[in-house]
């Protein structure tokens, strides 16, 4: 079971981040004024932050393999175009939805097939696919609608279903699938004991070829959702600039959530406490009134001091590992 | 472990790939020569905005590639390189600002590498989420010191716009790259990086220092980023706390497509240097082209930029493996 | 270990950069002579936007366009990608390379472009400025869409007269360094202090031109101040997230929101009534005026009060700078005026 295959660090980490947004979420609470709604906290956390958790379930998948995602925003930013193109030529909703879906699992797929054929490090594909998918979106944008000017709108209420008014139940049914499946499934071990070690999986029997392909598979159907969540809730959705600077703030969600960077260690649970955990913070300084010259100082300075203070409780620990 | 595998056929690639692309985009630019003359009075002036403009990132390339070999990562360059200049900013621009300002800047560049090196050596704490932290962090400080203003004491300070033009920018990157980097090349301490990239536990069983070495790695980062904030304030003459955004994506896509290994243990600097030019006369060949784009392009031409920058990326690495592999054969 | 290789391939390296370096000795440090271009007969005219691929400044790519074409210039149009005076600075310099006629400038960054600025008067290139000025830069000439302490006031004055000139109020902005939205937003907070004793701004967020974030945060703000009755947000991308927030939050007529944005985003928003205005200027004939007024100088022509510019009219010079073009007056959107004035933006 998942307790039993976590190491004493990763459920430390675990208890700390879960303490760690219980803390923030009491100063919330602490911090709210006559007549504001601390329901309303936790209402709208789970739809704000679900394409962060979303896309931090697909990173936290291709993490687990060893390899990393950073083509993320911009895979995003192709489905977004994809969807919008075919807004604009009057599609019906559910074709949309599914063009968006479709763009970004294969794209994710694609990713693991170049770094599958060409034996290039993940981290430099997608890399390489970080600009090179930006570009694909501006183009697509570009080819697909005369006239483009940047942005696409999306007027009709219709194609923002997802985005705003189901974006939490979405978010819920994927957690509660991904835990379960990271459980009691064999495909998740698999892919962490390819990011273990490659050599020992095909020693076993194992296609490590295989179990990295299926690791973007699964990454493409989170990402589609994350596109599908983050794109239907714009009222103009653009391919240049939506998401830019979002890979790293995935990466840092997950490893936040104690997630090994190399691959083999890791929980979808972490990532996703990790990824609330950066939410309150932002929450939580707009409900103190910290001034907008000091916020970000201050989010860089508990992000540091989570993850210093983590690390130097279980130092010791970790070289006596080493020894072993 | 391969550090001793000097990927020389790898460079050469590199260089030719570089030549290709002068030439294909000076073809794109519409320029044509009517004299010898002409020829080369383009390319001097052609060489020394590339040179300039890409100075800060020639500089950071140096010290990235040195932490991606111990299979670190710096991805706060970008926001320290701009709170170097942004505490400098504020200082008025006289004479004094060479030893009020300047020292202060090294000092304060000094410290925040030192920094990230503690951070990661003393804490143990993963060099990417260190780096992610600090680069937030950093950024942080920079709207602290300058809140929202645009700041320029540097056109004034007497003999600082030198640093910014290509005599001066040679100078540092000559000291740099044409000293440093062969006294690096031939140093047991650049061994040492190679051996705590190959295998970290290792190392310190081999009687390395690592924590001394990290330090100082991340450390010489933060010296470099003060020579970057330097020459990007000298050539910009003015900061303000959002300069330098995605900076750090820059110089690790130039190393990486320099052929250093992401997972440490292989990487040079030349390499590095000819993975900013390549990146840096993309852009420009790009910048020159617009007009042949207009004409012959269904689409913008800057959405190619992307396009080129992840094919060059992904077709440089692949080529250089493939051809490293062949050489090794 | 191979130690014989390591120092076998040293020599490449040396060699490798002793070329680059040669090449760059070549170079010297003066200024060098010209590339082509000589002889060329049609003026051409380069223009910088702060960045590509956005809709308001795609609006002013259309229209200089229109007016290049209309008086036979050829036009360069290119910029960064995000907004960073150094990326435009590089462009500068490619254009002054290329000989270009007239270079015109919406500088991310007034101070940064200093240096370039006078780097293409030495190569005898016309320098305009327009969207936001440089001052003391040396440019020929400033296109001022309109006038920034004129739309910060108008910003507050609008927001004022919604909310009875008493309460608290927030503003969502999209970063603390872009130059023009902080013009406008210390403009507004003056007037505010000023003018309106009994308003109280009560906090300001950063919207990293995400329309999604702004809605996020403004309904935290809404949440955070329960008390807030109005909001300004200063880029066209913190207008309708703060509008979806109010939404929302069913605040649709206790807050009152104004700010800068484009017609194209805040139809739905104005139409279902969410909030009352918005503004904004021509961007099309900015863009067209601009090239013109390039064009015009370029040619060598005198920029002088009251010149008929074709598609535009006469010209408004300012009072206190003969150098600087007023083009108009911020247009208020609401309602009744949306359908009229759409640029197609």
């Amino acid at each position: 079971m998942i307790h039993g295959r976590l190491d004493y660090r990763h459920r430390r980490r675990i208890y700390f981040l879960l303490a760690g947004n219980l803390l923030l979420l009491g100063l919330i609470r602490v911090l709210l004024k006559e007549g504001s709604s601390f329901a309303e906290v936790l209402r709208r956390a789970g739809p704000d932050v679900a394409p962060v958790i979303l896309a931090g379930l697909a990173m936290t998948s291709v993490i687990f393999v060893g390899a990393i995602d950073l083509s993320v925003a911009s895979i995003i930013a192709v489905a977004g175009s994809a969807f919008g193109v075919l807004v604009h030529h009057d599609q019906p909703p559910w074709i949309c939805y599914f063009a968006c879906l479709a763009a970004a699992w294969v794209l994710s797929m694609w990713n693991g097939y170049l770094i599958r054929t060409l034996k290039i490090p993940a981290i430099i594909v997608t890399l390489a696919g970080l600009p090179f998918y930006r570009g694909l979106a501006l183009i697509v944008a570009d080819l697909g609608i005369p006239d483009f000017g940047g942005n696409i709108s999306v007027y009709d209420a219709a194609y923002h279903q997802p985005g705003k008014f189901y974006a939490g139940w979405i978010l819920l049914a994927t957690i509660i699938a991904a835990l379960i499946w990271e459980a009691f499934g064999r495909t998740p071990r698999q892919w962490l004991a390819r990011g273990n070690s490659e050599e020992a999986c095909r020693l076993l029997g194992m296609k490590p070829e295989r179990i990295l392909q299926s690791a973007f598979c699964a990454a493409g159907i989170f990402l589609g959702f994350a596109a599908l969540i983050a794109v239907t809730r714009l009222q103009a959705i653009e391919p240049g600039r939506m998401l830019v600077g979002f890979e790293l703030h995935i990466v840092g969600a997950v490893v936040l959530g104690g997630t090994n960077i190399f691959g083999g260690e890791g929980s979808f649970g972490g990532t996703i406490l990790g990824a609330f955990f950066l939410y309150f913070i932002s929450q939580a300084l707009t409900y103190a009134g910290a001034s907008a010259y000091f916020q970000e100082a201050i989010t860089g300075a508990v992000i540091l001091a989570v993850i210093g203070l983590d690390c130097a409780i279980h130092r010791r620990q970790k070289q006596l590992d080493e020894l072993a | 472990m391969n550090w001793h595998e000097a990927p020389d056929m790898r460079n050469w690639i590199l260089l030719l790939l570089l030549l290709l692309e002068i030439a294909t985009f000076t073809f794109l630019s519409g320029v044509r020569f009517d004299s010898a003359g002409d020829f080369t009075a383009y390319f001097q002036s052609y060489l020394g905005d590339l040179i300039t403009q890409s100075t800060p990132t020639l500089l950071l390339a140096f010290g990235m590639t040195l932490v991606l070999i111990t299979a670190g990562i710096d991805l706060s360059v970008g926001s320290m390189v701009a709170l170097v200049g942004c505490i400098m900013a504020s200082f008025p621009g006289n004479t004094e600002f060479w030893w009020t300002a300047v020292p202060l800047g090294l000092l304060t560049g000094l410290t925040l590498g030192f920094l990230n090196g503690a951070l990661v050596a003393w804490l143990d704490v993963p060099p990417i989420i260190t780096t992610l932290g600090t680069m937030i962090f950093y950024r942080g400080l920079c709207f602290v010191v300058m809140g929202d203003l645009e700041k320029a004491p540097f056109i004034t300070v007497p003999g600082y716009e030198w640093l910014g033009i290509f005599s001066g920018v040679i100078v540092m990157l000559g000291l740099l790259y044409l000293i440093g980097g062969p006294y690096v090349y031939h140093s047991r301490w650049l061994r040492e990086l190679f051996m705590m990239g190959g295998n970290r536990i290792a190392a310190r069983y081999a009687g390395i220092p690592v924590q001394r070495r990290t330090l100082q790695v991340y450390t010489l980062i933060g010296f470099l980023g003060f020579l970057a904030a330097l020459s990007f304030t000298a050539r910009n003459s003015s900061i303000s706390a959002g300069s330098l955004q995605g900076f750090e994506l820059q110089v690790i896509v130039a190393v990486v497509l320099g052929g250093t290994r992401v997972q440490g243990g292989s990487g040079t600097l030349l390499g590095a240097f000819l993975g900013v030019m390549l990146i840096a006369v993309l852009e420009e060949g790009l910048r020159g082209a617009s007009i042949w784009g207009d004409t012959y392009l269904p689409f913008e031409i800057s959405h190619l930029e992307y396009i080129f920058l992840g094919a060059l990326l992904l077709i440089g690495v692949w080529v250089s493996n493939i051809a490293h592999q062949r050489s090794r054969a | 270990m191979n130690i014989m290789k390591l120092t076998h391939s040293f020599p490449c390296l040396l060699r490798g950069l002793a070329i680059l370096g040669l090449a760059g000795v070549l170079t010297g440090c003066g200024p060098a002579g010209s590339g082509s271009g000589e002889g060329r007969e049609s003026i051409r005219i380069a223009m910088l936007p702060k960045l590509v691929n956005i809709d308001y400044f795609d609006a002013c790519h259309k229209g200089a366009k229109e007016a290049a074409e209309a008086v036979g210039a050829q036009l360069i149009y290119d910029g960064p990608k995000s907004p960073s005076g150094a990326e435009q600075n590089n462009f500068i310099e490619t254009w002054i390379r290329q000989r270009v006629d007239a270079i015109c400038v919406a500088p991310n960054q007034p101070k940064t472009i200093r240096r370039f600025v006078k780097k293409a008067k030495s190569h005898d290139i016309k320098v305009i400025t327009w969207d936001s000025d440089a001052p003391q830069s040396g440019r020929d000439l400033f296109v001022n869409q309109v006038e920034e302490q004129a739309l910060g006031q108008a910003l507050i004055d609008d927001l004022a007269q919604q909310m009875d000139e008493d309460g608290k109020w927030a503003i969502a902005i999209a970063s603390l360094d872009a130059h023009n939205l902080n013009a406008w937003r210390r403009h507004a907070i003056a007037r505010a202090k000023e003018a309106y004793p009994e308003m109280t701004l009560v906090a300001t967020e950063i919207t990293k031109e995400d329309e999604n974030l702004a809605r996020q945060k403004v309904q935290t703000l809404l949440n955070a101040y329960p008390q807030l009755e109005g909001i300004i947000a200063f880029d066209s991308n913190s207008v309708p997230g703060a509008a979806e927030a109010i939404k929302r939050a069913g605040k649709v007529g206790e807050v009152h929101l104004t700010g800068c944005s484009t017609p194209k985003k805040m139809r739905p928003y104005i139409e279902d009534e969410i909030l009352e205005s918005f503004y904004l200027w021509d961007p099309t004939q900015l863009g067209g005026l601009t090239v013109r007024l390039a064009y015009r100088l370029a040619k060598g022509k005198p920029i002088k009060d009251g010149v008929e510019i074709p598609g535009y009219g006469k010209l408004n010079l300012s009072q206190s700078d003969p150098t600087t073009v007023i083009m108009s007056e911020p247009i208020r959107f609401t309602k009744e005026n949306i359908d009229e004035l759409d640029f197609g933006i």
